[in-house]
């Protein structure tokens, strides 16, 4: 048995004053969720898939989606927002989910995927303790990113200007501090260790370094919101890895 | 009569001059409780926003493409880091070092992160000799949520320290709850390490 571990990020909640950042809150499931349906991830018959959800944003952002205040209905943003989100919670629950981290659970289920949700960053860590020596084939991580680590969740400050709480990080540092996690690593795996955020270049040469397996990040930006745009890229985590953002090309780096 | 009127006069001259005096430094010191939050808040997206360039290549291709959304938080930064440096003063510091103290233990998730980390960071702009030791003296008295939040991250002011020894000294001996010897190890390396290891990166070259 070989364990491919995606650990999953979060969005924040919406906010009318930032048109950028996470106006859907499935932006990190979907491209996963495809992969899984058209086997992108290209998994080996050994493997087995995790996906380990950092539930804290998702049941912030289904608390304020699903309840709609009379204030929101009435706030005129130029686009309806409010009402489509709350038109998402409505789908959802007529479909017989009860929250978002419901309905990943039940992606997870469909596409045979062993889902553990998490509630701290360290979580994350204790998790690939306790999977057996010799047996993780590789990461990937779908979230928010910056030059200093994963942010497993996004908040906006008075300015609106999108940013992390310190207590969502996963630093790249903590891949150092985890080193002794290497014994977990398969030698040498045929497969990419990916971590799909911006900027995450930093933090696939860290863990390329201190794990030695082969892994991949972002130079620059990328964009999840390209999973829904015309492309000739018909493999979805390519296209975001290839199609270039308001930054340019994301500069999508491989270190074996 | 006339000596006592006098000596009355400079009395009230003197208690009129002084409360003034002490009007101003109150005026300074509500004036420094209320700048210093706004500048924490600012300098906090140099380490935790998502869209501030953290290295001098990632700011000059915001600068070529023009993006909004990376030169805002730029902008941002920029005008925390001026307010700081302007009112940086002994003064300042002690106001940081209370702010720091209140806001970090605060239940509050905005005070918490933005003030806390925010006036953490800002420590960088305090590096003479005199201001490192009352860093020092002060950190060691903190409640042990305060110093394992200092710790257990990794700020730039950690390499501009004047007496590195002194830090390093008594962090190794300080009352915080390492997860293991390696991340223990790994946050004294930080002192050890000097600012000129991190030029390129726009909080410290720009």
């Amino acid at each position: 048995m070989e364990n491919f571990v995606i650990l999953i990020g979060g969005p924040g909640l919406f906010m009318g004053c930032d048109k950028a950042h996470d106006q859907r809150w499935s932006n990190y499931i979907v491209p996963l969720q495809l992969a899984a349906m058209k086997n992108l991830y290209n998994k080996q018959p050994k493997e087995l898939i995790h996906w380990v959800l950092y539930e804290p944003p998702y049941k912030k952002r289904w608390d304020a989606d699903s309840v709609i205040t009379k204030a929101e209905e009435k706030e005129d943003d130029g686009y309806n927002l409010h009402s489509i989100r709350k038109m998402a919670t409505d789908k959802l629950i007529a479909a017989g989910g009860t929250s978002y981290i419901n309905k990943i659970q039940t992606i997870a289920k469909t596409y045979s995927i062993q889902y553990k949700g998490i509630n701290q960053p360290e979580d994350f860590w204790s998790y690939l303790l306790s999977l057996s020596d010799n047996s993780i084939s590789r990461v990937w991580y779908s979230g928010h990113a910056s030059g200093d680590g994963l942010m497993l969740a996004l908040t906006h400050n008075s300015a609106c200007q999108a940013t992390a709480f310190a207590t969502d990080m996963i630093y790249k540092a903590d891949i150092l501090k985890n080193s002794a996690l290497v014994k977990k690593f398969i030698k040498k795996p045929k497969q990419v260790s990916k971590f799909y955020g911006c900027y995450t270049e930093g933090f696939a040469k860290t863990w390329n370094g201190v794990f030695g397996v082969a892994s991949a990040g972002a130079k620059n930006k990328i964009d999840f919101g390209v999973v829904d745009t015309p492309s000739n890229i018909t493999n979805i985590m390519e296209r975001i890895e290839k199609t270039p953002t308001s930054l340019g090309n994301p500069n999508w780096t491989e270190y074996k | 009569m006339y000596i006592t009127v006098l000596v009355k006069t400079i009395i009230f001259a003197l208690l009129l001059i002084l409360s003034f005096s002490c009007d101003a430094v109150n005026t300074e010191q509500k004036n420094l409780e209320l700048l210093l939050p706004k500048s924490f808040e600012q300098i906090y997206l140099a380490k935790f926003g998502l869209d501030f360039p953290k290295t001098l290549d990632i700011l000059n291709r915001c600068i070529q493409y023009n993006d909004k959304q990376c030169l805002k938080a730029y902008n941002e930064v920029t005008e925390g880091k001026k307010t700081l440096q302007s009112i940086s003063s002994s003064h300042a510091l002690e106001t940081t070092l209370n702010i720091i103290e209140k806001s970090c233990l605060s239940k509050d998730e905005n005070l918490a992160n933005f003030t806390c980390y925010g006036g953490i960071i800002s420590l960088y702009f305090y590096n003479s000799p005199e201001q490192d030791a009352k860093i020092l003296q002060r950190i060691k008295i903190y409640p042990k949520k305060i110093k394992n939040m200092i710790f257990d991250n990794e700020f730039h002011w950690f390499y501009n320290r004047p007496n590195k020894d002194a830090w390093i000294s008594a962090v190794s001996t300080m009352d915080v709850d390492w997860k293991n010897d390696t991340y223990k190890q790994y946050s004294l390396n930080l002192f050890r390490k000097s600012i000129e290891e991190a030029k390129g990166e726009t909080w410290v070259s720009k």
